[in-house]
């Protein structure tokens, strides 16, 4: 090796970046300040989409930056829990790679059919409405769509679905990162009620979800809380809880970004069980820590968009 | 009114072949004899002359997020270290690296000269390269493709590894862009670690990437199971908190070896945390034994070749 090399740090990559006026594809999108960017952006295919999603309720994404974490797992449980409140529900899995919704919601192997006035969702337990790519590919097929083919599926599932006029919420779950696949979603839904950051209790799964929640805040998009999941075991022989994943992750990156922490699911096997069987954990055993856990959440988020005052809540 | 309606085989989306290979979605599909040569013309023989100095490339898949595919690359960099292999880590996650805080290099940065980008020194001398080295902890990477690839593109061929025993790349979830890219950018890949959880959920996205992997032709060394068997630490009792079996079957489904499982163990989860390797921190556990299985394994199958 030669004597002393000149060594500078890093301080960040040196990518090119014109602007082209395609915001759509535009990675700086959350971070452009230009006036144009909007009336740009309206000039695409936006309006059908705004049309579709303004008979919609509610509308809410479930993030977490890190993969594993249980974002499909909350979504489902999450929707199934409202639709017991007798909620019309809806959900966008919007995991492309890796659609697990229609296994989770016992749906796997129906298919989304093509009706005249667009796609007619697949529909599950308590008329749980339905859409997700796990819907239309078959077991082996795999996905390998890079930026634009995704946007345009999107674009599709948001703009071309018949989710109907009933719909009190649609729950939009996203896969990990915090790429094409999330942003297309907030640059698709400007009047998102929100994001829910799921978080597993390890100081890993924390530092990702930072980025997720960061991510959120940049554009403009409220969180609405955060899930600590996989909080906790309790030895069903001799009832001692053991912090298998360490603890508080979840609790510290609420506080950090002053958001509120909505609550801890506990590790419980009829979780995984219910997901791999396609029945929902909350409806299965309503009774169990990780049930009410979510029924509480389901609380907070209906208290946080509106449909439910606070007196309610304090008489439970 | 009857609507006419009809199942949805696949969704439609327009695919013209524009020459432009490493930004098509069909690469692996596609049997042009004009691939090959395109993408020589391109910039992948910087990669190749970088890669040329590595014995063996070994990349660890998941397909399904959380499944611990960082866990067992760093653990297999350290163990292979152990024994005293020269051996670099390569984090492709782009969202959210994790490789730098279970090494312990978290905050270090890394550096770069005239020549290249000069790999950040983990334990055991292990060459780190992620773009967690890079960020600063609250910044936002939301890159789509053409940036991806050409950050993989950096990190393989401007990075100075030098001479290399064996390169272990982490691959983020998914099926996309991440994996797709390394793949085409190492041909000469010398083969794959699929992990993949108790669980069905697991196994299905598991799956897929396998798929993708024998469609790349990329060899398959085989499925390694994570996070089996919970044993409580007060009275000994054993419990699958994530049912069982899908290591297993994906082994058998696509016809590879099963490596074997690494227990749900609170160290394991702890040593990510605290960016100590478990084969290193707790040698004994059942954990680091199944890993260190695999590593012989492994070697055996490379140095085989």
């Amino acid at each position: 090796m030669q004597g002393e090399e000149e060594r500078r740090g890093i301080v960040a990559l040196n990518v090119e970046l014109s602007c082209d006026f395609m915001c759509e594809n535009c990675e700086r999108f959350f971070k452009c300040k230009s006036p144009e960017k909007l009336k740009i952006f309206d000039r695409r295919r936006m309006g059908r989409v705004r049309q579709t999603m303004a008979r919609i309720k509610h509308k809410i994404a479930v993030c977490a930056g890190k993969g594993g974490v249980g974002k499909s797992m909350v979504t489902a449980n999450l929707a199934t829990a409202l639709a017991m409140r007798d909620k019309k529900i809806g959900i966008l899995d919007h995991d492309f790679d890796g659609s697990c919704i229609p296994r989770m919601m016992g749906v796997l192997g129906k298919k989304l059919i093509m009706g005249r006035k667009g796609i007619i969702p697949v529909e599950g337990i308590l008329g749980i409405k339905i859409i997700a790519m796990g819907l239309i590919l078959a077991e082996e097929d795999t996905n390998t769509w890079y930026h634009e083919l995704r946007r345009n599926a999107t674009e599709e599932f948001l703009a071309h679905v018949q989710y109907g006029d009933d719909r009190d919420y649609l729950l939009i779950d996203l896969p990990p990162g915090t790429s094409s696949d999330a942003v297309n979603i907030m640059q698709y839904i400007p009047d998102l009620d929100g994001m829910i950051i799921v978080t597993n209790p390890t100081r890993v799964s924390q530092v990702v979800a930072k980025r997720a929640l960061l991510m959120a805040l940049e554009a403009g998009v409220t969180v609405l809380g955060v899930i600590e999941n996989m909080s906790g075991y309790i030895c069903p022989k001799c009832g001692v809880n053991t912090n298998v994943l360490k603890k508080g992750g979840g609790e510290t990156l609420a506080k950090e970004f002053d958001v509120p922490f909505l609550g801890r699911i506990p590790l419980d096997p009829a979780v995984s069980y219910s997901s791999d069987v396609g029945k929902p954990y909350v409806y299965e055993h309503p009774e169990s820590p990780a049930s009410k856990a979510v029924f509480l959440i389901a609380d907070q988020i209906e208290e946080m968009v509106g449909e439910k005052i606070q007196e309610e809540i304090c008489q439970k | 009114m009857p609507e006419v309606e009809q199942e949805i085989l696949n969704i439609n989306v327009h695919i013209d072949c524009d020459g432009k290979c490493e930004g098509c979605e069909k690469y692996f599909g596609c049997s042009l004899a004009q691939k090959d040569q395109m993408l020589l013309r391109r910039r992948m023989d910087k990669a190749e002359r970088a890669m040329s100095r590595i014995k063996h490339k070994i990349i660890t898949v998941g397909g399904k997020g959380g499944v611990g595919k960082t866990q067992v690359a760093v653990n297999l960099a350290m163990a292979l270290a152990m024994r005293g292999r020269r051996v670099a880590i390569l984090d492709q996650s782009f969202d959210g690296p994790c490789v730098p805080i279970m090494l312990g290099v978290e905050g270090k940065g890394i550096g770069y000269t005239e020549e290249g980008l000069v790999p950040t020194e983990g334990p055991l001398g292990i060459k780190v390269v992620s773009m967690g080295l890079i960020l600063p902890e609250d910044e936002v990477v939301t890159w789509f493709h053409n940036m991806k690839r050409n950050a993989t593109e950096e990190m393989i061929s401007h990075v100075l590894y030098g001479e290399q025993d064996y390169l272990i790349i982490d691959v983020p979830a998914g099926t996309s862009s991440d994996t797709v890219n390394i793949i085409q950018y190492i041909p000469d890949m010398s083969g794959a670690v699929v992990v993949t959880t108790p669980s069905m959920v697991s196994q299905a996205v598991a799956y897929k990437v396998t798929i993708l992997l024998q469609q790349a032709k990329v060899p398959v060394f085989g499925v390694l199971e994570n996070m089996g068997t919970f044993t409580c630490p007060q009275c000994n009792e054993g419990i699958d908190i994530m049912q069982s079996g899908a290591g297993k079957r994906l082994a058998e489904k696509c016809k590879v070896p099963f490596l074997g499982t690494i227990p749900f163990d609170v160290q394991v989860a702890d040593c990510g945390d605290d960016g100590i390797p478990f084969v290193y921190r707790h040698p004994d556990s059942e954990a680091a034994k199944v890993l260190t299985a695999t590593v012989d394994y492994l070697e055996g199958q490379v140095w085989k070749g």
